[in-house]
């Protein structure tokens, strides 16, 4: 199957916004950081940077859930 | 022809370690078909390694759409256990069989490894956050007994509805004669206090008891039983196919059950629907909604010795533990899947076809 880089991203985003409403907050930084970590494994090859990248995206959309 | 309804019941697996609410799910869903529903089970493990796990699936199934399946709709979903109820659906039941007790009732007790710390802490605003979000968009709220509901109420502030329902072979369960051992059914677990039967047997010399079930209080038990000089009246079965339970509870001569705030516990009523009364403590919870002191068994104080005497009563008086096992008998007879169904159902606003 082959992903498109935004797919992570809307994924990121999705379920950032998921968490937020669950109750994790932006400050939650290790769940955070765990849960970039999950969808960044779904990618094959990960950039560098798609886990910051990701943990970023996670954490917008927590704090705007919230 | 009209196409049935079709329902999802939502629940959380617990592989290699199934217990009753494994069996519960199973045996709703399969009552479901049987009234002409379309119904299937859907489980995800509730993985427990780490607190953020306990966040992560619930993400999971509120990441779910399970609005639809192959193009057609799915009328209606009943969630069941945490966090299964995150699950979202327009036309959401939930029949809350227990929360997430370490974070709520058992907080504070030996059984929650729940603590002060401040990653404890967060965990246990997001289980609330997670409760309140799955029940309170829910258009009914079922609780499996008034204890849960109380719960419910007294943690989260949502109200409930007890709704009961028969053990798991209901329909198989059989009455026998007075036996000469007293049954304990049930994993062998802190809360569910395993070890209180086996010190009221210090308590009755003619007593015998069968321990059924296993856990992570075995050797501990048994060490105990050694201690106390009861062995050899303990007889213990550490896992039994439904035919051999059945034999147990219809051969017993009471059933002893004592945990503490158990939810609801199938146990006094596979004994009841046996003929036999039930033995349990003052604050055993789910299981006093049924156990009637002096009318359907004996209610005591959570103490070897009250047990015990318990105990001594039951192998005196055979009329009594006859005239307690019948009423038993009755007031287990008046459950029924057909009126559940008809509730979750109703609730559901769909109809048994």
């Amino acid at each position: 199957m082959r992903t498109d880089p935004d797919d992570w991203m809307r994924l990121g985003r999705e379920s950032g916004r998921i968490l937020g409403e669950l109750g994790v907050d932006a400050e939650d930084t290790r769940w955070i950081r765990k849960h970039a970590e999950s969808i960044a494994s779904l990618a094959r090859r990960a950039r560098p940077n798609l886990l910051g990248y990701l943990s970023r995206l996670a954490r917008k959309a927590a704090r705007r859930a919230r | 022809m009209k196409k049935p309804p079709r329902v999802l019941v939502a629940a959380v697996q617990s592989p290699f370690s199934g217990g009753g609410a494994e069996r519960h799910v199973r045996r709703l869903t399969e009552e479901l078909v049987a009234r002409g529903i379309e119904a299937d089970l859907i489980q995800i493990p509730l993985i427990e390694r780490e607190r953020f796990d306990l966040v992560r699936s619930a993400l999971v199934w509120r990441s779910l759409d399970v609005t639809e399946f192959g193009g057609r709709a799915v009328d209606a979903v009943i969630a069941t256990r945490f966090p299964s109820y995150a699950v979202r659906h327009p036309n959401k039941v939930v029949w809350v069989i227990h929360q997430y007790r370490q974070a709520y009732d058992q907080f504070g007790t030996p059984w929650s490894d729940f603590t002060a710390s401040t990653e404890d802490r967060r965990t246990r605003e997001t289980i609330e956050v997670i409760d309140r979000l799955g029940l309170s968009e829910a258009r009914r709220v079922f609780a499996n007994s008034r204890t849960v509901a109380a719960r419910l109420r007294k943690y989260n502030g949502i109200a409930s509805e007890p709704l009961y329902h028969p053990p798991p072979l209901a329909g198989r369960y059989r009455t026998g004669p007075l036996g000469d051992y007293a049954l304990s059914v049930g994993r062998l677990e802190g809360w569910k206090r395993p070890d209180l039967p086996l010190r009221a047997l210090a308590h009755a010399e003619m007593a015998r008891l069968v321990m059924v079930g296993r856990g992570p209080e075995e050797g501990r038990l048994k060490r105990l039983a050694r201690e106390l000089g009861v062995e050899a009246r303990v007889r213990w079965i550490p896992a039994a196919d439904d035919e051999t339970l059945l034999d147990l509870y219809a051969g017993a001569r009471l059933v002893v059950v004592a945990p503490e705030g158990e939810d609801l516990g199938y146990v006094p009523l596979e004994a009841f629907l046996s003929g036999k009364p039930v033995l349990t403590t003052e604050d055993a919870g789910g299981p006093l909604e049924f156990v009637i002191d002096g009318r359907t068994g004996f209610v005591v104080p959570p103490r070897p010795e009250a047990l015990g005497a318990a105990l001594r009563l039951a192998w005196e008086r055979d009329d009594a533990l006859v005239a307690l096992g019948r009423r038993g008998l009755a007031r287990a007879s008046e459950l029924s899947w057909d009126a559940t169904i008809g509730t979750l159902l109703a609730a559901a606003g769909l109809e048994v076809p």
